[in-house]
């Protein structure tokens, strides 16, 4: 019953089109997270008393939930696709930035007195030592922000009218529908069960390559 | 290999440099005003107690921080921060564990603009071979032993061609098998390549049987105490004899050194009895 209602909406163009929508979402809303996550991330690994401050916050910021954010997002941006990518975002961000932060943090500071003795600049000590450094916590925090990105769209949609995974759960329900229900619910499952394995699954493969069991 | 009287230039010159440090305590003086010439192509080792403050004057020599009073001269100029013709080794080996041995290796060389990629890589492949790990370019560091790594961490140093190779106890870490080899391995390269070196280490019978040249350093604050020289023929085994009797010398020299200067406990406050019966002869007994 399920897979005849998920063909209906595979032949009617609205699963599809509503699994575009939202993860064309999430990728823009992702990448946003990554500019914001990645900015505040080195700030706060660089400086000690920022982490202890403006890092304890962002770690309360996690514990609440994306869906939590949709009240406000829709107050400040009404029903629209800010409000939608402000959800994605300030769910994610703070997983991102405390990764980061913490990646650069624990950077074993004899790679900086190794590096400075052959003569990195600067900058090329961020680029060429700390970030590599510190990639394993790092895509620890990326897979998690991901995830919780991937929450923020679902719960943001089901608030709003436009096309996309969560509008069709909406309306799922609105109709009664249960099979319309479970079907979505089984695409949101397995699409971000499929990015996990594909993408970051390889990506944490290729670090225990390198780096040895070590991987944090 | 001597040359020390030889050469009239030194190679590196320290001049009254000294280093204090700023701790939660107080003012923490690490290296009291050193004078030391030192010349092209000379191997000299500093010995001395922990906390002596040879690691910081290597540190100091490498531009890694400013001495607090006085002056280094490299080849009579002034140093202010890390250069090429200034490698260091280190205890732990400080290879990236997120490049190969052959990107490892390459790491220093990017900054010489007039290398293309393939020559740099040519030059890498050079000194790893000097060390004998050629089979292992694409190896990751976890797949290398202790040994192994530091002879990667030797081929990197050596790669932008410094002029002087300041290692820091390289091989502390290490087993004896692997450190005798090394030594073999160690004195052939600086015959080949002609490098000054400055080895710091805690080992007697290392330094006896590396250096030209033997600095001890007196307990903290340190200062150089008094200087040998080794005039055996290259190159030397840890395990000849003439080596242990040059090593006996500056151990002799050594012990006079900390033992003299540390705190001996007070014996009459000590009742060893007394400990025994609180806590029992062995483990048996009955707590």
């Amino acid at each position: 019953m399920v897979f005849d209602r998920l063909n209906e909406l595979i032949a009617d163009h609205s699963l599809p089109v509503g699994i575009c929508c939202s993860l064309k979402r999430l990728c823009l809303g992702y990448a946003m997270t990554l500019a914001v996550g990645f900015t505040l991330g080195i700030l706060l690994g660089w400086s000690n008393w920022l982490r202890e401050s403006v890092g304890t916050l962002l770690m309360g910021f996690q514990s609440l939930p994306s869906v939590a954010w949709v009240p406000l997002a829709t107050i400040w941006f009404g029903l629209s696709e800010t409000a939608i990518y402000f959800v994605i975002v300030m769910s994610s961000v703070g997983a991102v930035a405390m990764s980061v932060s913490d990646g650069i943090h624990g950077v074993n500071p004899l790679y900086l007195r190794a590096a400075r003795t052959m003569g990195v600049t600067d900058v090329g000590m961020v680029t060429r030592v700390v970030l590599p450094a510190a990639f394993p916590s790092i895509i620890t925090g990326l897979k998690l922000g991901w995830t919780f990105g991937w929450h923020g769209v679902v719960a943001a949609e089901m608030m709003q009218a436009l096309p996309g995974l969560g509008f069709l759960l909406h309306m799922g329900r609105e109709l009664g529908d249960m099979s319309q229900v479970l079907g979505i619910m089984f695409v949101v499952i397995a699409i971000g069960f499929l990015v996990e394995r594909l993408f970051f699954g390889a990506v944490e493969r290729r670090i225990r390559e390198r780096w040895g069991l070590k991987t944090k | 290999m001597t040359g020390a009287a030889a050469k009239i230039a030194a190679k590196v010159s320290l001049r009254g440099a000294s280093k204090r440090f700023e701790t939660k305590k107080g003012l923490l003086e690490a290296l009291l005003p050193t004078t030391l010439d030192i010349a092209d192509g000379e191997f000299l080792v500093f010995v001395g107690p922990s906390g002596c403050g040879k690691s910081t004057l290597l540190n100091l020599i490498a531009g890694l921080e400013e001495p607090s009073e006085g002056e280094i001269l490299v080849d009579g100029k002034h140093i202010t921060a890390p250069g090429y013709d200034r490698m260091m080794l280190f205890q732990e080996h400080a290879l990236f564990p997120w490049l190969n041995v052959l990107h490892n290796i390459e790491f220093g060389l990017k900054r010489k603009k007039n290398l293309n990629r393939a020559e740099r890589r040519e030059v890498a492949r050079y000194y790893l071979s000097l060390v004998r790990l050629e089979k292992f370019e694409n190896s990751y560091i976890h797949e290398l032993s202790g040994g192994m790594r530091q002879r990667v961490a030797l081929a990197r140093a050596l790669a932008p061609n410094p002029t002087i190779l300041l290692m820091d106890e390289p091989f502390g870490a290490l087993d004896a098998l692997t450190r005798d080899e090394l030594y073999g391995y160690l004195q052939e390269i600086w015959q080949k390549t002609k490098k000054t070196i400055i080895f710091v280490t805690h080992n007697v019978r290392e330094a006896a049987c590396l250096g030209d040249r033997v600095c001890v350093f007196s307990n903290r604050p340190g200062k150089i105490k008094s200087v040998f020289q080794i005039k055996l023929p290259r190159i030397r085994y840890i395990n000849d004899p003439a080596v242990s009797a040059e090593g006996a010398r500056v151990l002799t020299e050594l012990k006079t050194e900390v033992f003299e200067t540390q705190e001996k406990p007070n014996e009459k406050a000590v009742n060893h009895d007394r400990i025994l019966s609180l806590i029992g002869h062995t483990m048996g007994d009955g707590i």
